[in-house]
């Protein structure tokens, strides 16, 4: 089965960004944080509220959260 | 395809160890271990100490604090303190000292605040204003680090505390022990560690309980535990020689797993030697000023605060 792309809402914490991206379900979370330019060491990442390992599909995922793992003080 | 936890082989993993992937049952299980196995391991506490935890309402704290009351719950320990220091940063510190109060309140935990306003007659806003007011070339992270390890060590004193229990994770640690390396701080590194090797009563002993948990560790811990922490940022933080380390280190970690840990580790053994190092049996000196120890005349913090005519 083909993979579909669809919209996805990204929050990244530290810079408080909202984005919404056209992304293929079969992209992991490790190259959409490539594509951000973030390193992994720095964040966990929530899928629909849910921690998931980087290497993970995006799948059908309505909302990505790209949280902070640094304390900013 | 999702990864499926190599410990329990039953649940969906959320974190890459150096070892295989975990789910968060089983991660919560470690790192619980992890803490109480450096607890018990370095003899970080003993029996009818009095224990005293500094804390900020950040990840790191808040997660020290939880463990260390559960520990000595355990071992039928004396009840831990939390101990907090109000630097007065509006707009920022305010938010971490109502999650802290919150968390010590539902904890059932004896918290106490002590203010920079209260120690040294101003906050670190006025302090900076001042800087600011003289063009002085101090930067706010540099002389706020300097008064807080001066009035927590002074604050543990007063009120009889044995031991300090601090937040410093695997990723401060390692930064340090590079930082102390690239800059050939050879004393300084030998200061260092999951406890202070001071044998003196000048010094109240600090230890660190996450000292091999990382960032990313102790993060998930919080959010797995769904403790109230979020992501806050000091107005005043900005870059440092330390934030080039962390980037560096990052940026190896996630190529080089275990980078960090081989870190402290090495340092580990490196000063397992000098246990009976000049340190331990230095003499002390104190400062002419304020009467804390310091290796100078005059120490840090009073330096500092003189230049601005605080002190």
């Amino acid at each position: 089965m083909s993979s579909m792309n669809k919209n996805v809402v990204i929050y990244v914490e530290k810079t408080k960004q909202k984005l919404i991206k056209y992304l293929s379900q079969d992209m992991t979370f490790d190259s959409l944080l490539k594509e951000l330019k973030i390193n992994k060491e720095t964040v966990i990442i929530a899928k629909d509220g849910k921690v998931v390992l980087e290497s993970d599909n995006i799948g059908n995922a309505k909302k990505i959260e790209i949280i902070s793992v640094i304390s900013g003080g | 395809m999702s990864e499926i936890c190599v410990k329990c082989n039953k649940h969906k993993a959320v974190i890459k160890m150096q070892h295989g992937a975990y789910c968060e049952f089983c991660f919560v299980k470690y790192f619980e271990k992890k803490v109480y196995d450096t607890l018990t391991q370095y003899n970080l506490i003993n029996k009818k100490e009095h224990i005293g935890v500094a804390v900020s309402g950040g990840k790191d704290s808040i997660t020290v604090l939880y463990l260390i009351k559960r520990f000595a719950e355990r071992h039928k320990l004396e009840k831990p303190i939390a101990v907090a220091i109000d630097e007065g940063i509006k707009g920022y510190r305010e938010h971490t000292l109502k999650t802290l109060r919150q968390f010590c309140k539902n904890e059932k935990i004896k918290l106490k605040i002590f203010t920079y306003k209260m120690l040294y007659g101003k906050t670190l806003d006025a302090i900076i204003k001042e800087i600011k007011k003289r063009k002085l070339n101090i930067h706010a992270c540099k002389i706020c680090g300097v008064l807080r390890r001066q009035s927590l060590n002074k604050i543990a004193k007063n009120i009889k505390l044995n031991v300090l229990v601090t937040g410093h994770n695997m990723d401060d640690e390692s930064q340090t022990i590079l930082i102390n390396f690239l800059k050939g701080n050879f004393e300084l590194m030998q200061k260092q560690g999951i406890t202070t090797k001071i044998n003196n009563k000048a010094f109240v002993r600090r230890v660190k309980p996450l000292y091999f948990l990382s960032d990313k560790e102790v993060k998930l811990y919080t959010m797995l535990k769904g403790f109230n922490v979020k992501y806050n940022e000091c107005p005043y933080a900005e870059e440092s020689y330390r934030n080039d380390v962390e980037y560096f280190l990052n940026m190896f970690e996630a190529k080089y797993r275990g980078t960090k840990n081989a870190i402290v580790n090495t340092y580990i053994q490196l000063m397992q030697n000098q246990k009976e190092s000049k340190i331990n049996t230095a003499h002390t000196t104190f400062c002419k000023k304020c009467r804390e120890p310091s290796t100078r005349k005059l120490c840090k913090a009073c330096e500092l605060l003189e230049k601005l005519y605080i002190s």
